[in-house]
């Protein structure tokens, strides 16, 4: 398992994508930043020096979980797409292994990107507070409540992507499905059932990423319940890659 | 092209059997209770025309399809149940499987550490097929030809005792079907298994020892080049009047 | 037809690619067109029809190809096999090129079962495989009954049925017209070509019948591997 693991990161950093998902991550965060810097105050807006402002600013790392949720899905779908399936499956004829190894190393992918995105976060915010001449007033514990869950959320977002993306094979299916999972699905449902729409993902990722473990849902319940999503998934996606044709 | 150099000990010699192996689409049958063996120590041309049967069978040999009926191994023992698949057979599939954003050299170093390769052999293969120069280029930007000889890399990687070759020399110039046609032939001569399909039976003729000829899933004739063409005919003759009579 | 080509030249960047290669391709025979890849096989033909422009001209019975008056129906050529619209018919496809080139629509008809196309006619040509794009390439040179075949590997992807198909119909084509196939097949080269010409960094290197390389090496490929032998240039293109 330890050189599939290996192999599987390996992919993960020779390609540009990788790369690309990352600057997507630390300007979709920057800008989010400097937009709540921006209209702070304003309106009924907290102001800069309130905590709940800062904890928000702070917060803006929790973007990361969409981006990795793509990230994932193009994982084995991207093998289908390009054909690497066949030579990956001839190194590791086991098809469940290849699938947990990518599974993790996705995971880990988001995980990193996570930080990348709670990282330019914290020191956007700090850049923002120092230039304004603001202290800092959110509580430190919350503050790292907040980055723990950015990464958590990402994590599990990149596993909830690469079980999808297993399944579908088709990597425009499965970047259309994660879109729908994560942005249209709880739109749809929220309207009508809102008490459905708090289980569905994206809910659920903002209540890991908010990193309040005495939320409703806390943060460690929402997270078990994302990652019970996701291997499940993943394990549909075993099924689905142990029984396909690779022409 | 880089000479392979004086070659090593003699491997294991593996014998390659296909035992009445049938795969089925639907209402299509591909191949149909086909049964042929290679052995070791020799060069074997596979042909046929279109469709007849030859992609899937390589297919089925190395796990990517699962058989309808009949068996596909190596000694007996099917690809993915081999102690070192990726280092006892070596393929060269139909398409070129490349992810586009990677570069060749990448490509290789993702295979080597699944399959437990050391990755001082990445450059060595890129030396063999000469692609040094090309190798941290993105494949995506690859031509034909050293689509080709990066995907003979790959099955060179793990200095393999059985070699599967889906119309190796595609793409390649006469200077690259010389050098393919030498190492396939220090390969056999080192005690190596070597299957080769190709469309050209003029190249075939010059590089197998024997031929497997197919058609509509079917064998046709099996045996040495020579007994086959013992009547002065060609084996593009023979070939036509067997399948000519087939169809 | 005869077609003369006089000091035809090519440079692209500070390379010379085609470098002053003047050679004639005469109507009855084969003639084969042979170079490692990146000698310049592909960049003569081009500039031969006129589509790519560089030094020294090509003549098509003493006239270039932009005076020819109908160039298709004086000259048919086969450069790209896939240079069609994915979605277009095989037949639209050649009703379009008929149109264009004043050629009468039964002729599509013909040509279509000429090479072997007729019961895939009305599917779009996008999903055709190789051999297949080859076969509407080939037809589509043949459309106007040119006088003149260029064909740049026009065997790729064509199984042994196909490659022993195409071999008796250029054959067949040579007997009045003049034949030009640029191939790496050596092996399939010399069942075919009559007269061969073998370039090597722009330059030509052999222009002889066949018979006269295979006596002198052997085989058509031992004469090439002699020649190009010093000319062939592996840079970090390659084949």
């Amino acid at each position: 398992m330890g050189r599939t693991l290996r192999a599987e990161l390996l992919k993960l950093r020779t390609t540009r994508t990788g790369r690309a998902f990352l600057l997507a991550a630390v300007a979709l965060v920057a800008a989010g930043v400097a937009q709540g810097a921006a209209v702070a105050g304003r309106g009924s807006v907290p102001p800069l020096h309130a905590p709940e402002l800062q904890a928000a600013l702070l917060g803006a790392g929790r973007v990361a979980g969409l981006l990795a949720a793509f990230l994932g899905s193009i994982a084995m779908s991207g093998e289908y797409r390009h054909g690497t399936i066949a030579p990956t499956l001839l190194a590791t004829p086991r098809r469940g292994r290849v699938v947990a190894a990518a599974a993790l190393a996705n995971l880990l992918a988001g995980a990193a990107l996570g930080l990348a995105a709670a990282l330019t976060a914290a020191l956007g915010t700090a850049a923002v507070l120092a230039a304004t001449g603001t202290d800092l007033t959110v509580a430190a514990a919350d503050a790292a409540a907040g980055a723990a869950g950015a990464v958590a959320w990402a994590a599990l977002a990149a596993l909830l992507g690469f079980g999808v993306g297993a399944v579908a094979r088709n990597q425009p299916l499965a970047v259309a499905l994660v879109a729908v999972l994560l942005l249209a699905l709880d739109q749809v449902l929220a309207a009508g059932l809102p008490e459905l729409a708090r289980w569905l993902p994206r809910q659920l990722g903002a209540a890991v990423a908010a990193g309040r473990l005495d939320g409703d849902p806390g943060a460690l319940l929402a997270g078990a319940v994302l990652a019970v999503y996701g291997l499940a998934l993943t394990a549909a996606g075993w099924l689905a890659v142990r029984a396909s044709e690779v022409r | 092209m880089r000479d392979p150099g004086v070659p090593g000990q003699p491997g294991r010699m593996t014998t390659v059997t296909v035992d009445r192996l049938t795969k089925r689409y639907g209402a299509t049958t591909a191949v149909d209770d086909l049964s042929f063996t290679v052995p070791a120590g020799s060069v074997t041309g596979f042909i046929g025309p279109n469709g007849a049967g030859k992609s899937t069978t390589l297919r089925a040999l190395l796990g990517l399809t699962r058989p309808t009926a009949g068996r596909a191994t190596f000694d007996g023992v099917p690809y993915a149940a081999l102690a070192d698949p990726a280092r006892t057979v070596g393929a060269v599939l139909e398409h070129d499987p490349f992810h586009p954003g990677r570069s060749g050299r990448d490509h290789l170093r993702v295979l080597a550490t699944a399959a437990g390769i050391a990755p001082g052999r990445v450059d060595e293969v890129l030396g063999l097929v000469d692609l040094a120069d090309a190798a941290r280029r993105r494949a995506g930007g690859y031509s034909l030809g050293m689509r080709r000889r990066l995907g003979l890399a790959a099955a060179l990687l793990g200095d393999p005792e059985v070699l599967l070759l889906d119309e190796p020399a595609n793409g390649l110039d006469p200077w690259g079907m010389r050098w393919l046609r030498d190492l396939l032939r220090r390969h056999a001569d080192r005690g190596a298994t070597v299957l080769v399909s190709s469309h050209v039976l003029a190249e075939v003729a010059l590089i197998a020892d024997r031929v497997v000829v197919v058609d509509h899933g079917r064998l046709l004739a099996a045996g040495p080049v020579g007994e086959l063409t013992a009547r002065g005919q060609t084996l593009e003759d023979v070939f036509l009047r067997l399948t000519g009579e087939a169809r | 037809m005869r077609i003369q080509a006089q000091g035809l030249t090519k440079r692209f960047g500070g390379r010379t690619v085609v470098d002053d290669l003047s050679f004639t391709v005469e109507p009855g025979r084969v003639t084969g067109f042979l170079g490692p890849n990146g000698a310049g096989k592909s960049t003569t033909l081009q500039l031969m029809l006129g589509l790519v422009l560089g030094g020294g001209r090509t003549l098509f019975d003493g006239r270039p190809y932009r005076e020819l008056a109908d160039p298709p129906r004086e000259v048919g050529a086969v450069l790209d096999a896939r240079a069609f619209h994915p979605r277009r018919s095989a037949r639209d496809h050649l009703r379009m090129l008929a149109a264009g080139a004043g050629v009468p629509d039964r002729r599509v008809g013909e040509v279509l079962d000429r090479v072997g196309l007729g019961a895939v006619a009305d599917r779009p040509a996008g999903g055709f495989s190789l051999g297949m794009a080859q076969r509407l390439g080939l037809a589509a040179a043949l459309l106007g009954d040119p006088r003149a075949l260029l064909l740049d590997e026009p065997a790729n992807g064509l199984d042994p049925h196909g490659v022993a198909w195409l071999r008796e119909l250029l054959r067949a084509a040579a007997r009045d017209r003049a034949v030009l196939v640029s191939s790496h097949l050596l092996a399939e080269m010399q069942l075919l070509a009559d007269h061969v010409l073998v370039i090597g960094r722009g330059r030509l290197l052999a222009d002889a019948p066949l018979r006269e390389l295979t006596a002198r090496s052997g085989s058509l490929e031992a004469a090439y591997l002699e020649l190009t032998g010093g000319e062939v240039e592996y840079a970090a293109g390659g084949p």
